[in-house]
């Protein structure tokens, strides 16, 4: 098992009615496990960008430029497997979904994968189980809230057992309480199985809490480094439109006002505890 | 809307619940043939009683076929009466320029109303006890040898279930932009035919633009997550002859035979 999982290498892409490149030479690589968050403005490419990932789209044609998911370079001979190994939650719930039940809807990706009907039934209620949409499981989706969606959409992926979830502002419709349980139920699934997960968000509690934040701006990559690296550079808070996490707003804040707090200070814990010395 | 009961399923727990929809589709169509078998008076008796004993099994309220038969009433009269006044024969008992009452047209006429009537009352009893995804499903086992002569069964069964899957979904995305268009001033229940007509397109075109757009979505979502053409896909719903399918068919066959034993040569 490379550790390394996802490998994008000078990548660029052009939609085929303009002549602006919606991605820009970009290139990064995630190690497996790792929970990345990707910001930036709307329109920066940040959904094209997990589009390429999983073959939906193919990056431009260039010499240079390569696409390696687990060690399976993109190509029209691999995106079957690489799909297999990916899978995106999208943005609104209610277009996803496929069946007609949940039930349905959930054994919907075993299906297109030829597993046996036996083994589906034991895998579908197992994932259910897990996301704790068990009793729903003949329900229909019109009489599912958008975060009980959310859920299933969540099921219907694990269910073929992928290694890397990329989440398409998966939570941007549901309300704070929908989002706290979608989040906090795949950073089980995260521990559980060293999943890699792929977050475009707008939400800041979000990125704060992932391991590594992308930050893109019109196509290009503007950074890619841990959250206290990025919260603590002015210039690219600016330039990105990000805003700050509340204990950042504070810390400078503070600073304005005259107080001197050393920049390793990074949780809410380590600035009560430095406040109250 | 809400008052037409064909193509509405009311849930229940009765024998004709558990019967294979398979087994239904296929004795509710083959009745609608075998009751052109029927020509006399004890042959239409037996639909009768075969019709009302599949009623009565579904253990639904009267009221519910009541329902199911509506919308209807007007077109059976109207061809009960168009049989009644325009077929001479046998004995006349009245008559005026074309129109006539005669012993035949009498008899042909409560023939047709008969007829009607269970044809329409077998239908709702197909209807509000099968899903239509069992509906669904039950035509795509019947339309499964036309695999043979290369029709593309699987795909229209695919097709099927997202059309039923999404029907709901586009009734609430079509009362939820009627009611936006309202509070910017749309009126949909006045004025002339025309002007209502016009009314429409504020809903039309954006239901039409959103259609397209929930396909595109579940395109892309249907292929990220493993979805091919011509691919060789399993399934997770399958249908299971039960013995209340046994009931079902031998109950159906029993009727054919004796509808061709008493039907007058």
């Amino acid at each position: 098992m490379a550790k390394e999982i996802i490998k994008v290498n000078n990548i660029s892409f052009t939609y085929k009615d303009t002549d602006k490149k919606a991605l820009n030479n970009i290139s990064f690589s995630v190690d497996r496990g790792e929970w990345i968050s990707i910001v930036g403005h709307n329109g920066s490419g940040k959904s094209t960008l997990s589009k390429i990932l999983n073959g939906l789209l193919l990056a431009d044609n260039n010499n240079e430029s390569s696409v390696i998911i687990d060690g399976l370079p993109m190509n029209e001979k691999n995106v079957w497997k690489i799909r297999d190994k990916i899978g995106i939650v999208f943005q609104n719930p209610d277009n996803e979904f496929v069946g007609a039940t949940v039930e349905d809807d959930v054994a919907f990706g075993l299906e297109n994968r030829n597993v046996d009907r036996e083994k589906m039934i034991r895998i579908v209620s197992h994932v259910l189980d897990e996301v704790n949409m068990l009793d729903f499981k003949k329900t229909e989706p019109q009489n599912l809230s958008g975060g009980q969606k959310q859920r299933v959409a969540i099921a219907g992926i694990l269910a073929v057992d992928p290694e890397i979830i990329i989440l398409d502002e998966a939570t941007s419709m549901l309300d704070p309480e929908g989002r706290k349980d979608v989040l906090s139920l795949i950073r089980d699934l995260q521990d559980k199985k060293n999943i890699t997960v792929l977050s475009i968000t707008h939400s800041i509690e979000e990125i704060e809490k992932s391991d590594r934040i992308l930050v893109l701006n019109k196509g290009k990559l503007l950074r890619f480094s841990r959250p206290d690296e990025i919260f603590t550079d002015q210039v690219l808070i600016k330039n990105a439109g990000l805003q700050l996490p509340f204990i950042y707003q504070l810390k400078n804040n503070l600073r304005e006002k005259g107080l001197f707090i050393p920049s390793n200070i990074s949780s809410e814990e380590e600035l009560v505890e430095y406040l109250c010395r | 809307m809400s008052k037409i009961i064909v193509g509405r399923y009311i849930p229940g727990n009765s024998i004709v619940y558990k019967m294979d929809p398979r087994g239904k589709i296929l004795a509710c169509f083959l009745f609608i043939v075998v009751i052109f078998l029927a020509n006399n008076w004890l042959t239409y008796a037996l639909i009768t009683i075969f019709t009302f004993l599949a009623v009565i099994a579904t253990g639904l309220r009267p009221k519910t076929f009541w329902d199911g038969v509506r919308p209807f009433v007007w077109i059976i009269f109207f061809t009960a009466l168009l049989q009644l006044f325009f077929s001479p024969g046998g004995k006349i008992y009245w008559q005026w320029t074309v129109f006539s009452i005669s012993s035949y047209g009498i008899v042909s006429s409560i023939y047709l109303f008969i007829r009607f009537l269970m044809i329409i009352l077998i239908s709702t009893v197909l209807t509000v006890t099968t899903t239509s995804l069992q509906i669904a499903d039950g035509i795509e086992w019947i339309l499964n040898p036309l695999k043979y002569i290369k029709v593309p069964v699987a795909e229209i069964a695919l097709v099927l279930s997202i059309a039923l899957r999404f029907v709901p979904t586009l009734m609430d995305e079509t009362v939820k932009i009627a009611n936006a268009q309202r509070a910017r001033g749309a009126d949909f229940s006045n004025g002339s035919l025309i002007q209502r007509a016009k009314a429409v397109i504020p809903i039309l075109i954006p239901l039409f633009t959103n259609s397209l757009t929930v396909a595109l979505d579940l395109a892309t979502a249907m292929e990220s997550r493993g979805y091919r053409e011509n691919s060789v896909r399993s399934r997770y719903r399958v249908l299971k002859w039960t013995k209340y399918d046994l009931l079902n068919l031998g109950f159906f066959l029993l009727l054919v035979l004796l509808l061709i034993i008493f039907r007058t040569k």
